[in-house]
């Protein structure tokens, strides 16, 4: 563990520490490739019973149940849950909004990080976190499309494959989640946990929910990690600001004042859509400050949804 | 003085311009570059921001351009104006015309006029602002410095360093002429270098009548204004004497007061004679009063004094000057009377006895007759009838050429000469008197001898008219026209009317008035039924001559004459009185100030003072202090407007080119008074300080030429009009700045 930690730029030594004893489950059931410790979403032959239904042609004699044909004169075959491998797929955002952040910012370990900084440490510990718990971990980078897909794996080497990637991201193109999320569709065939980490700062996040939705259709279990800054929850202090877009170059020049109360309500509408959004397309929505240390955020993320089990 | 050109001038210029750009560059706000994700979230507030940063820029700029243009503006104007005529040039031939006359020294808070004016003038001549100049000091005659235009500008700042107001009022049009002068020979091309700068208070009684024909019309005339404001002023515009000065008798001093300001109390005092009275007046604004104070118990000799005006601490005089009148009385010891008559003086009932006897019935005066004959006006007249205060014909028969000529010489150097006509030949003597002094002596009517006359013949053929029965003298005539508004009927009043109904004169001569003495009719103050003039009183000469055309006596037939009647003695009096109290000029001369003087005196008589080899005259004034003595300087070292007594042959004489500071002065000979007279200061044209306006002087004065006015002010460091240029656009353009600060506090920026 130290060894790949210090091979690694966004892995811890001491966040993988902290993420020990910690263990990332899949709430639904899932659709794995090997035998594990999550639920699998087939009925099988597996030692847990899941329940009886009727009888079809063509279905295993074997799971006849003869005692309740005996008791009802009717046939009904015994299902059992499959516990499988959880299949995750970390989808990274580096559009080019999130390669912000300052350095000036400081106290907090990871307030001094750009957002795809953090956002690097963050699914760098959860894909740890995963493939230490025997679970598959895959990693999508998108920006206005998907330019780097690892498919899930569970091996050393496919952390090590994933902390590469992470590493050679790159931000510097605008924001289109809908398209990179489209182009995974076709890649994810099984079923499993997908965790989005951005900034959702895209121009068409209807495109994006609109997708998600489909994922969501194939029943995927979806955590959107909606990652800020805070030095973009509210405006500079100062008299006069020449603003730029960095993603589509537009720059302003103002006075913070003047546009101040308009801006967070801005940012604050922007992120209850995202949030009402994510729920309403049946997303577990997750905010995280930058200045909260990734591994405290991971903490409490996975306790969190550990008491909702 | 700056001049557009000026290093300074162009520095600050581009200070101002540059000025506005500097506030618009350090005030700029300079925005920090910084990525902002949430970008899109600025641009709905940033809208708002956006059009109120808009409308701040739009509204700076705006200020900014307003300023900048202003200062541009008020720069290019006053560029223009250097252009116009009436403007500045770059070096131009300038004439200076500083007034000096009186009403610049008025003044408000301590500073007069004339110190603002001086400061202007320096101005003017400043060396750089002009290649030439010319300084004319301007009062009731104008000084030229040069006579011509001089490039030594520094001896012409001297001058105006040394210049002093003068007790005059200013000769507008001499200055104008002074002026012209400066420009002779002068090119039409030189011409337009030249100017001409007023440096005056445009006293409205100064300039209302100027005369600028002199100036050429290529020369442009600029008036500095140095009177920014109304000043009130009050002042005595005149005094004197009233009624007859003589010792024992009471007579009047009067001053007239004229308040040119806001209704005031004030008080009148008179130091006459070591004594003195005192009179509250309260006058309204632009009104005037007549104080008389009656003088009683002078004694004879010449006496001297003044009318002081003093006024409480709120009236704000303008003028300090005009507060003082100076008077100078000689008192009659004993009136003299020279009788020339043919009569006898055993001789009575004739017109010389009465006459005689009606001069020394004065009640209040002491009067001396002395009989001549008239063979004694032949020639240079006696000592003892030149200082006769009146001389009396009647009754002297033909008077030759020589007598009548020597008596015309006694009226043309200020005699009085009461003459009573009493025969037919007394027409041939007015006639060879008319002669002899010509035009001084122009009578509205020219007497003729009656028919019936019993008077000595005369070569004169009697007129016979449509009133013979009168004309003949036969019939008697009445007075029937009487003037008795004036002296010597004014003191009979409405009893004139019965009384002349009462008298009824034989004799006398007839008149008939003459054509060309139109407008003279005044002089005729009586007139008899028949329309004949019965009593003349007109001036003659310096003096003053009264005819009377009635018989006095009653012999001859001719039935009673006027001495019989009871007016005869006070009509008599009063004619003295008015023939000696008229003139009092001649009682004690008055000269204005700057105006020339020559003033007779009479022969010292009596013994020499002990040690002196010969009588001494000195020139004192008021205060005793002597002005000039005859010994002290001669004609080569006395200052060429200065007083000079003259001591010759032909007798001696006050000369005084420019009479100097207004005052009472006596001239004494041996240590006494034996002449004075007062200078005074023309406060009649120069205590109305009103200010002529400047459309007047643009309309009416200018007609076809250039005459610009200006309010000048010499701390200033442009003229006043290139200043209110100055002031409103700068004054404009600093508004504007401060609606950019404006602006931008209220944008919070």
């Amino acid at each position: 563990m130290a060894d790949i930690a210090r091979r690694f730029a966004f892995l811890e030594p001491a966040a993988l520490q902290e993420l020990q004893n910690l263990r990332f489950a899949a709430k639904r059931i899932v659709e794995g490739s090997f035998a594990g410790r999550h639920r699998s979403k087939l009925r099988g032959s597996s030692v847990e019973f899941a329940d009886y239904r009727e009888y079809t042609p063509g279905d295993d004699l074997r799971r006849l149940d003869w005692k309740v044909l005996m008791r009802t004169r009717r046939p009904y075959i015994r299902t059992y849950d499959e516990e499988t491998n959880m299949s995750c797929v970390l989808i990274l955002d580096t559009s080019a909004s999130m390669n912000f952040g300052g350095l000036e910012m400081s106290g907090a370990r990871g307030a001094g990080l750009t957002k795809l900084d953090y956002s690097r440490f963050l699914a760098a510990g959860l894909s740890y976190l995963i493939v230490e718990n025997r679970d598959q971990a895959g990693l999508a980078l998108i920006d206005n499309g998907l330019y780097d897909w690892h498919p899930p794996g569970s091996t050393r080497l496919q952390l090590d494959g994933l902390l590469n990637s992470l590493e050679r991201a790159r931000a510097d193109k605008d924001t289109k989640l809908g398209h990179g999320m489209e182009a995974l569709f076709t890649l994810c065939r099984r079923r499993g946990l997908l965790v989005v980490i951005s900034d959702f700062l895209d121009s068409n996040l209807d495109d994006f929910f609109r997708v998600v939705r489909l994922y969501r259709h194939r029943r995927f279990e979806i955590i959107l990690f909606h990652v800020v800054h805070p030095e973009e929850l509210a405006l500079p202090m100062g008299r006069a600001y020449r603003f730029f877009d960095p993603e589509t170059k537009q720059e302003i020049e103002i006075d913070p004042q003047d546009v101040e109360s308009s801006y967070t309500a801005g940012v604050a509408a922007h992120r209850q859509l995202v949030r009402n959004l994510a729920l309403g397309s049946g997303c577990e929505y997750e905010l995280i400050d930058t200045r909260t240390p990734y591994p405290n955020a991971i903490r409490a993320f996975l306790r969190a949804r550990q008491a909702a089990q | 003085m700056m001049t557009p050109l000026h290093t300074w001038a162009i520095a600050g210029a581009i200070g101002g311009a540059v000025l506005p750009l500097a506030i618009h560059l350090l005030t700029r706000p300079r925005g920090e570059r910084r990525a902002l994700p949430t970008f899109r979230f600025l641009t709905d507030g940033a809208n708002l921001s956006l059009r109120r940063n808009k409308l701040r820029a739009l509204l700076v700029l705006l200020a900014r351009t307003a300023a900048i243009v202003l200062f541009a503006l008020g720069f290019a104007r006053f560029v223009e104006r250097s252009g116009q005529p009436g403007g500045r040039t770059a070096a131009p031939r300038r004439v200076v015309i500083l007034d000096c006359s009186l009403s610049m020294n008025a003044g408000r808070g301590g500073v007069s006029l004339f110190e603002r004016a001086r400061g202007v003038a320096q101005q003017k001549l400043q060396p750089g602002e002009i290649s030439e100049g010319e300084l004319i000091l301007a009062a009731k005659k104008a000084r030229p410095i040069f006579g011509k235009t001089s490039a030594n500008l520094t001896a012409l700042r001297d001058e105006v360093s040394k210049a002093r107001v003068l007790p005059q009022q200013l000769d507008a049009s001499a200055a104008l002429e002074a002026a012209a002068r400066t420009f002779a020979g002068f090119s039409e091309e030189d011409l337009k270098d030249c100017e001409v700068c007023i440096i005056t208070d445009l006293q409205r009684s100064n300039w209302s009548k100027a005369n600028f024909t002199p100036v050429p019309k290529s020369v442009p005339v600029r008036f500095l204004n140095v009177q920014d404001g109304e000043l009130a002023n009050a002042a005595i515009l005149d005094a004197g004497i009233q009624g007859l000065p003589e010792a024992g008798a009471p007579f009047e001093a009067f001053a007239d007061v004229a308040n040119f300001g806001p209704a005031a109390e004030m008080e009148l005092s008179l130091n006459f004679d070591g004594r003195s009275w005192v009179r509250k007046l309260k006058l309204d604004a632009q009104g005037s009063q007549r104080v008389t104070i009656e003088l009683t118990g002078v004694s004879a000799g010449w006496r001297t004094g003044a009318f002081q005006l003093s006024f409480s601490s709120a009236y704000a005089d303008a003028l300090a000057e005009d507060n003082t009148f100076p008077i100078c009385v000689h008192v009659r010891d004993v009136r003299r009377i020279a009788l020339f008559t043919r009569e006898r003086l055993t001789q009575k009932g004739g017109p010389a006895y009465y006459l005689e006897r009606g001069l020394t019935a004065s009640p209040e005066a002491t009067v001396k007759v002395s009989r001549f004959a008239p063979s004694q006006l032949e020639g240079e007249l006696d000592e003892s009838v030149s200082s006769s205060d009146i001389l009396v014909l009647a009754n002297t028969g033909r008077l030759t050429d020589s007598e009548a000529a020597s008596l015309g010489r006694a009226l043309s150097s200020g005699q009085r000469v009461l003459w009573a006509l009493q025969e037919n030949l007394d027409a041939d003597n007015i006639k060879a008197l008319e002669a002899a002094l010509g035009s001084a002596l122009r009578l509205p009517v020219e007497f003729i001898p009656l028919k019936n006359n019993a008077g000595g013949g005369s070569v004169l053929t009697p007129i016979v008219s449509a009133r013979g029965s009168e004309r003949d003298g036969g019939g008697g005539r009445f007075l029937v026209s009487v003037n008795t508004d004036r002296k010597p009927f004014q003191v009979f009043g409405d009893s004139m009317a019965r009384l002349s109904q009462t008298l009824k004169l034989t004799g006398g001569l007839g008149s008939t008035p003459r054509s060309e003495a139109a407008g003279r009719d005044d002089a005729v103050l009586a007139k008899f039924s028949d329309g004949s003039a019965a009593l003349i009183v007109c001036n003659a000469g310096a003096g003053r001559l009264a005819i009377v055309n009635m018989p006095i006596g009653a012999s001859g037939g001719n039935g009673p004459g006027l001495a019989l009647h009871p007016i005869f003695v006070p009509l008599l009096q009063e004619i003295c009185v008015d023939l000696l109290s008229a003139d009092s000029a001649q009682n004690a001369p008055r000269v204005e100030c700057g105006a020339p003087l020559n003033l007779p005196i009479p022969k010292p008589h009596g013994p020499l003072p002990p040690g002196k080899k010969e009588h001494t005259l000195q020139l004192v004034d008021a205060g005793g202090k002597v002005v000039s003595t005859d010994a002290s300087k001669t004609e080569a070292d006395a200052d060429a407007d200065g007083p000079r007594l003259k001591s010759d042959a032909a007798g001696n004489a006050l000369l005084w080119p420019a009479a100097g500071n207004p005052g009472a002065y006596l001239v004494e000979c041996d240590g006494a008074p034996v002449a004075g007279f007062t200078v005074i200061a023309p406060f009649k044209e120069e205590s109305d300080l009103a200010a002529l306006s400047a459309d007047v002087i643009a309309t009416r004065l200018a007609q076809d030429r250039t005459l610009s006015v200006v309010t000048a002010n010499p701390g200033a460091e442009f003229d006043a009009g290139d200043k209110e240029n100055f002031d409103i656009y700068f004054g404009l353009a600093l508004g504007f700045l401060m609606l950019e600060l404006l602006v931008l506090k209220v944008f919070k920026s």
